[in-house]
């Protein structure tokens, strides 16, 4: 009875949010959880799920391998319940899953529940049901002041299912791999072959996981494509990246497409971080038991769209606006390696007024563990420091020896179109967070309807 | 010309947030001095000769990882005893514990007598201290897991943020050149004070001359931060 009205609960208060947007501002994809929960606490154990619960967890790429996955599937014909807006965390569950719930039978009425989840409430959410397939992408720095370090999410990520969960695990990653020796139940692997980016030694000494788990030896590696994520071993015992069940080779990404276990398939992004979205959804997918064929249709086909910023103009120049994840080093290291790898002159917008929008801690040491030393090249014309990190960030790139009359520093963010306009040549990059892009965009605009 | 010989200790094992940061910070600031810098990155499996270096930096790591350096460290236990009243040690973040009696009963390099304990919940946080060496206040961030029972040869006065124990508000620990801190980071970069007395003590103790410069990028953004957060410069 309890469950029935926790489920009506939901219902309800998303029915009233939608109708009630304008007023109550809120789109309601998560308040109905918690007003569910309320009701009764332990809603989301009393469902009868799916034959497929597959959760993507991880420091990055989990959204867009969810989004991958759920094209894969539904192209297939599969009934797929998914996190579409990438609200993670337990309301924003609830919400989902019981609206898709029969309040009478209790049945989640889908073929697969998929979701993106946060490693903090993998296991609030699956307390007594767990999951069937995990897919875990990479464990980074990512928020240290909200999630501690990598070896505390890799311990939440650790307790969050059990031995009936098949997992399906980035081998890259030394600190992910643990579990391949770990897990009591079934394992598949992948892995990105020799790529030409990649470097035999790291770029910086910022390295997590550089020593074996198993037997605190450092681990040798043969090549790092970014940050820790390679191919290692351990000279002293068995633990290693290893042979890997689906492998991504041959890629290139200027005519986006890669081989996986022989066979062609297509990215939708020409960057390098596609490349591991659409393996581990391939990964995912094959385990669940799709044919080659019917994930490679679905990929090389009936192609989805990626996410790609529109497309905006500063007179002749072109400005691409890349959303760089603050105190997620590596997240931003790949904006940085990415910008660099572009052909022509560039230039840079980057900064922000607020660290986090989870909280409002002054965390600034993972500017430290940026690579902006890689901004030292030829091709970047100028760089505009903006918001009120500002001279922070200045101080930053001043440590990484990029030269005084690359930088400028935009004390009003008013004149930065004119400024940007003034001094500098090339392509356009914006990399900022969440609460510039917003303010640029409006820029942009504004420029482009004349209004400088 | 003088060279000054930084280690950076265990620098692939306990660099967790941004610590490399102070050793660019020290870096820059002794080469505007006109000195040469040299920096060795040290580690666990090659012996580590602490005597022919003039600063030893030490940085915060992940738990696991600070385990690995507590065993390997301790067979230096009797030469860092002695370096510790002649050398320059800059200690941030929690492998600052390893220089205490021991951690969680383990033992440790025991040159202070503060013992340490995990305690349930991170303490995570925004600092901003005083310290008598200084007029203007120290700015800085802590993420750890741990307290020490220190309140002796304290660094800092916590004007704001978390200190030694709940029980104090003393935070770090200061002999001779040694500092110890809880503050991780880049603590040298966000307070280019610090760093230049730190640096202006060591060259002055070797009979070299420092020359004050007050106009670098660090200084503006530390003002600039001091000037956002409302935080008091002291003789204001």
């Amino acid at each position: 009875m309890k469950e029935t009205l926790a489920i009506l609960v939901n219902k309800a208060i998303t029915f009233t949010c939608k109708v009630l947007r304008p007023i109550l501002k809120s789109d309601g994809s998560v308040t109905p959880g918690y007003y569910a929960s309320k009701v009764d606490k332990h809603i989301l154990d009393k469902l009868k799920y799916p034959r497929y619960i597959v959760g993507i967890t991880g420091s990055s790429g989990k959204g867009s391998t969810t989004s991958l996955v759920a094209h894969i599937l539904e192209g297939n014909g599969y009934k797929v319940i998914w996190n579409k807006n990438g609200s993670n965390i337990y309301n924003a569950a609830a919400t989902l899953i019981l609206n898709n719930t029969n309040p009478f039978t209790k049945k989640v009425n889908a073929d697969v529940l998929l979701l993106e989840l946060d490693e903090s409430f993998i296991k609030l959410i699956f307390n007594k049901v767990k999951l069937t397939h995990l897919v875990i992408t990479n464990v980074t720095r990512d928020q240290p002041a909200r999630n501690g370090h990598p070896d505390i999410i890799f311990k939440k990520i650790k307790n969050s299912f059990d031995s009936k969960t098949h997992i399906i695990i980035n081998a890259d990653d030394p600190i992910v791999n643990r579990f391949k020796y770990l897990h009591n139940g079934q394992v598949t692997t992948y892995g990105v072959g020799n790529f030409i980016d990649d470097t035999k030694k790291p770029i910086s000494n910022t390295i997590d996981g550089a020593y074996c788990p198993l037997c605190e030896t450092k681990l040798k590696y043969k090549y790092y494509h970014y940050g820790h994520i390679g191919n290692y071993s351990c000279p002293n015992c068995k633990f290693a990246r290893g042979k890997v069940d689906y492998e991504a080779t041959d890629i290139n990404l200027d005519k986006q497409f890669m081989i996986i276990n022989k066979g062609i398939v297509h990215l939708n992004k020409n960057v390098f971080f596609a490349v591991y979205y659409t393996l581990a959804a391939y990964a995912l997918c094959k385990t669940m038991g799709l044919t080659n064929k019917q994930i490679q249709h679905e990929l090389n086909e009936d192609i989805m769209d990626s996410k790609r910023m529109k497309n905006y103009y500063l007179g002749r120049r072109k400005v691409e606006m890349i959303e760089s994840k603050n105190e997620n080093a590596l997240s931003y290291l790949q904006t940085i390696n990415y910008i660099r790898n572009e052909k022509g002159t560039k230039t840079i917008i980057m900064g922000f007024d607020n660290v986090s929008r989870r909280y409002e801690f002054n965390d600034l040491s993972w500017l430290y563990d940026v690579d902006f030393e890689l901004l030292n090249d030829e091709s970047i014309n100028k760089i505009f420091c903006i918001g009120r990190f500002r001279y922070d960030v200045y101080a930053r790139l001043k440590h990484a020896h990029i030269p005084d009359d690359k930088i400028i520093l935009i004390d009003d963010l008013e004149h930065i179109i004119l400024e940007v306009k003034k001094h500098s040549k090339g392509k356009i990059y914006t990399m900022v967070c969440f609460d510039m892009t917003a303010i640029l965009k409006q820029k942009l605009l504004e420029a482009q309807h004349g209004n400088y | 010309m003088e060279t000054i010989r930084i280690a950076h200790l265990y620098y692939d094992l306990l660099n967790l947030y941004g610590e490399s940061g102070n050793v660019m910070a020290l870096k820059q600031a002794l080469e505007k001095q006109n000195v040469k810098v040299r920096i060795d990155l040290v580690t666990k499996g090659k012996p580590i000769n602490f005597k022919e270096y003039d600063i030893l930096y030490m940085g915060q790591g992940m738990e696991d990882n600070l385990e690995i350096v507590r065993k390997d460290i301790l067979r230096y236990k009797k030469v860092l005893k002695r370096l510790v009243k002649s050398k320059t040690f800059i200690i941030t973040g929690n492998a600052y514990e390893l220089f205490g009696h021991d951690i969680d009963g383990k033992e440790a390099l025991d040159i202070f007598p503060f013992k340490t304990k995990t305690v349930r919940n991170r303490i995570v946080g925004e600092q901003v201290y005083k310290t008598y060496l200084l007029n203007d206040p120290v700015i800085g961030f802590q993420n750890r897991n741990e307290i020490i029972d220190n309140d002796e040869n304290n660094l800092f006065n916590v004007i704001k943020g978390n200190a030694n124990n709940q029980n104090t508000h003393f935070e770090g620990i200061k002999i001779n050149n040694f500092y110890g801190t809880f503050t991780l980071g880049p603590l040298l970069i966000r307070n280019p004070h610090l760093n230049d007395l730190i640096i202006k003590n060591l060259l002055e103790s070797k009979g070299l001359k420092y020359h004050e410069d007050l106009d670098t990028p660090d200084y503006r953004a530390y003002h600039e931060y001091l000037k956002n957060f409302h935080i008091k410069a002291s003789n204001e």
